[in-house]
């Protein structure tokens, strides 16, 4: 019985995946691709939560819902990209990059057909011991991380700056 | 003690690397002196060196092993015999005392320190020619002074003439070396040494080999001899190679008198001396070295008759008094010859200063028909150079007598078939010398001066600096002939053969003392006392006037069958052809290529940064592939 | 559900996104299928920590998402920064590089 309706979501999440992906790439105006991206990275967050990765579904929520999310729709307000609808959407050798995507996917979908698992899955969702061996055995990867959040906040911060730097570093 | 006379040659090299290397950030006072004592130096343990050769001995020593390459052996040493010592002498001597002379006559000259730095390495090269004791070491400083010499000519680069002499003077000096090398070669591959002692001991088992050359077949030994001569004719100016000399008067005066008129242009004769033993063995070889001297000799001295440059009929006199030279050497007098070249360096050095004196009062004026009545203005440069002219002229008393006349002794009494006719030829330019030389003398230091009188007023004696030399060499001209040099070279070069008795020697001294005084009374008729008559003499002798005036056309022969042909065809075929075609071709053909190619893969470049993602995939799938060997 | 079918779900959401990333021309949905391509690597690395019964996939998805982050922030600023400048919005109007 859990069988099957894991299985139900699991359709359910497959298809509604694939048509907000393609929603986000399709769809004419920009707003409504971050508007399916929105709903896509929620759905995201709910394949987190049956995977038993519930940490996993905050953070999903908080960083992408709440951060990048919000960054995007900062940047189309900043941009002020209003003339979209009348532009073609797609680059001229699309066919192409369509054609090599599909490949890709197949390509990696022999990869993953026949992949073998244990028996034995995640049982419960466990956050302390997340955090131990985030705070003890990956401390130092952590660190690092954090250095490379500051990176990125400083780079952001120097190059979307108003005066253009080509000016100011000649 | 031997190895201590390597000092000889590091004194210079000293000198030359100082003023070189920091002549020109010390004053001039500092230059002057590191170039005249590294000269003194080299003077003095020279004198050391002459004393032991005084003394019997000669001097051998090997410093270290230069080149070992399978058969040739090539040591860096040195050979000071009667021979070298008496360059040695001179070399250091007079180029001690010309040096003197130039710190009065380079005085306030931009390049000071660069002129010391030249004259120090000259006489670095110069002592290596006349002291190596190998073949090798004879050709490096045989280049090395051309060099110098080249350096010193374009002294005064930014003169086009100077500039022009100078590459005149080192091209027609190529010609000639590349027949001494080819002369060294050949020698080389037929003895496998080129040591001057093995080479003597092997040489006489060339004898009467011969080599084929485009079928015809030559003796060996007369083609080595007259290859080598080759290079003796470039570097000492003898016909036909003779036209760099006169050019060459470019440079400063003080060079002139060094190395365009004591020692460098002497070599060649050095060098027939010194492989006595290869001429000796060659009568064609002695031949043609005493016909070219001969030639040389009569036809510069026609020259300098009537050259009015005061510089250029010096350097005439040079180039016949090289030639008389080898008038001696020719007839196996190689003594006598050596003997004139010794007299030589000093009495034309004093022309040469007293010129440089001249020149130095008239600031820088060399026609002697601007000149005129200088004697009373500087009677000490007067006095000197009217021994010199007594010395060349061969009066008796003068040591410029004792060697023509040892010379010309020898030629008359010689055993060749040729000694009667050089011995004439000789004479004749004994008279012709004479008189050219009193020619400058009486025009330019006495009558009434022709230049306008603020340069009269200017006229003065020059400084005790530049004098003292003139009246050193002065004494020197007149007493150095006292000194039997060919007595002196006996065990080096041997005792010339004699066929006719000693009596007839009165004679050849009273006709060259004859010739000698009849050239100079004929130049004091014609310039002292009927000035008017050398005008008519030019204008009824106009045409044999213009041809010794025009130096017999020879310049203008070389620059017609040389130098012309040799411009069109760089002009025509290598700019044209080679250049423009071929290598500019090759040069735009490869990047032309690369671009035509880069042309091919261009389209692939179009900038959409998607398009290389496409790749980047196509890339990636390709890698998958082939580890999963599908 | 099987690993594979997890697997199979984020293949086909990172080929979406990178035939997005391929074809659209305005940057900032090419930055948004940066984003899709992300989520689907995200979703691999939790299906392996699940089935796998450990942890560590779950880190990798933390640090995952902590570079997705900074590579939001840098390649918006990017596409500001180009916007601002040159006026072009268009991956394919940026062409200085052709050859």
């Amino acid at each position: 019985m859990n069988q099957i309706i894991e299985q139900i979501f699991y359709i359910y999440f497959f298809i509604s995946l694939s048509i907000l992906s393609i929603g986000v790439i399709v769809s004419k105006n920009i707003i409504h691709s971050a508007f399916f991206l929105l709903i896509f990275l929620l759905h995201v967050a709910a394949v987190f939560l049956f995977l038993n990765a519930e940490f996993l579904m905050i953070i999903q929520i908080i960083v992408y819902v709440g951060g990048v999310l919000a960054l995007f729709i900062f940047a189309i307000m900043v941009m002020n990209i209003k003339e979209e609808l009348r532009h073609k959407r797609f680059v001229r050798f699309s066919i192409s990059g369509l054609i090599a995507g599909l490949l890709f996917l197949g390509i990696l979908y022999t990869f993953v057909k026949d992949v073998r698992s244990s028996e034995n899955v995640l049982s419960t969702s466990d956050v302390t011991l997340l955090g131990k061996l985030l705070y003890s055995y990956y401390l130092l990867p952590f660190e690092i991380l954090s250095l490379v959040l500051l990176v990125a906040l400083v780079g952001g911060i120097i190059i979307a700056r108003k005066t253009p730097f080509d000016k100011e570093f000649k | 003690m031997e190895k201590y006379y390597v000092l000889i040659l590091l004194f210079p090299l000293a000198g030359f690397l100082f003023n070189i290397l920091i002549g020109r950030f010390v004053s001039n006072k500092v230059v002057s002196w590191a170039g005249v004592l590294s000269i003194f130096g080299a003077l003095m343990v020279s004198l050391f060196a002459i004393f032991q050769v005084l003394s019997g001995k000669t001097i051998e020593y090997n410093l270290y092993t230069w080149i070992i390459s399978d058969d040739l052996k090539v040591s860096f040493g040195y050979l000071i015999d009667q021979l070298t010592a008496v360059m040695l002498f001179v070399v250091c001597f007079v180029g001690w005392l010309i040096h003197i002379y130039s710190v009065g006559y380079m005085h306030g000259d931009p390049g000071y320190s660069r002129y010391f730095a030249y004259l120090n390495l000259f006489i670095f090269s110069m002592l290596i020619l006349v002291m190596g004791n190998n073949l090798l070491m004879l050709y490096f400083g045989w280049e090395a002074v051309g060099l110098c010499s080249y350096f010193l000519i374009g002294f005064w680069y930014h003169k086009k003439t100077a500039a022009d002499a100078a590459k005149k003077a080192f091209i027609v000096n190529r010609v000639g070396d590349f027949g001494f090398a080819l002369g060294i070669f050949l020698l080389f591959v037929n003895v496998y040494a080129l040591n001057y002692t093995d080479i003597f001991s092997k040489i006489p088992a060339l004898k009467g080999q011969t080599i084929d050359i485009l079928g015809f077949s030559v003796d060996l030994i007369t083609l080595i001899a007259l290859l080598l001569f080759c290079g003796a004719i470039g570097k000492s100016a003898q016909i036909p190679l003779h036209v760099w000399l006169p050019d060459a008067m470019e440079g400063p005066t003080p060079v002139s008198a060094l190395i365009h008129a004591a020692t460098m242009v002497t070599a060649g004769v050095f060098m027939v001396a010194r492989l006595n033993p290869i001429y000796g063995m060659s009568e064609i070889a002695l031949m043609v070295v005493a016909i070219i001297g001969a030639l040389t000799s009569f036809f510069a001295a026609t020259i300098a008759v009537v050259q009015r440059d005061m510089k250029r009929i010096i350097a005439y006199s040079t180039i016949s008094q090289i030639g008389y030279m080898f008038i001696g050497c020719g007839v196996a007098a190689y003594g006598a010859g050596v003997f004139h070249l010794y007299t030589h360096a000093f009495f034309k050095a004093l022309l040469f200063m007293g010129a440089g004196s001249v020149m130095h009062a008239m600031a820088g004026q060399l026609d002697i028909y601007k000149m005129g009545g200088l004697r009373k203005k500087m009677p000490i440069t007067y006095i000197t150079f009217l021994i010199a002219c007594l010395t060349i002229a061969g009066v008796p008393g003068f040591s410029g007598f004792f060697s023509k006349d040892e010379i010309l002794w020898y030629a008359f009494a010689s055993d060749k078939f040729y000694g009667k006719f050089v011995w004439i030829l000789g004479t004749i330019t004994a008279a012709l010398t004479a008189f050219y030389t009193f020619r400058v003398l009486f025009v330019a230091f006495h009558g009434d001066f022709r230049g306008t009188q603020h340069e009269f007023n200017h006229i003065h004696e020059s400084p005790s600096i530049m004098t003292i030399p003139l009246i050193v060499l002065a004494i020197c001209s007149v007493f150095v002939g006292y000194f039997s040099i060919p007595h002196f070279l006996e065990p080096v070069v041997g005792k010339p053969l004699i066929t006719v008795s000693h009596e007839r020697e009165k004679f050849v001294m009273i006709m060259s003392t004859i010739a000698g005084l009849t050239g100079i009374s004929i130049a004091g008729y014609v310039y002292l006392i009927q000035p008017a008559i050398s005008k008519k003499l030019t204008e009824s002798l106009s045409g044999f006037y213009k041809l010794l005036w025009n130096k017999y056309y020879v310049d203008e022969l070389y620059d017609f069958i040389f130098v012309k042909p040799t411009l069109r065809i760089s002009e025509k075929f290598i700019e044209n052809f080679t250049d423009l075609k071929l290598i500019e071709g090759i040069v735009n053909g490869i990047p032309n290529l690369i671009y035509r190619l880069g042309l091919l893969i261009r389209p692939i470049q179009t900038g959409q940064f998607q398009q290389y993602a496409i790749f980047m995939i196509g890339g990636i799938i390709v890698f998958i592939l082939i580890i999963l060997n599908i | 559900m099987s690993l594979s079918g997890y697997l199979l779900l984020s293949a086909t959401l990172f080929s979406i996104g990178l035939i997005g990333f391929l074809i659209r021309r305005d940057l900032i949905v090419m930055l948004m299928c940066l984003e899709i391509m992300f989520n689907a690597v995200n979703i691999a690395f939790a299906s392996f920590s699940y089935y796998n019964a450990n942890l560590i996939g779950q880190i990798f998805v933390l640090f995952s998402i902590a570079v997705a982050a900074s590579e939001a922030v840098i390649g918006l600023a990017i596409v500001l920064a180009v916007v601002r400048n040159t006026g072009i919005n268009h991956s394919d109007d940026i062409a200085n590089l052709r050859g």
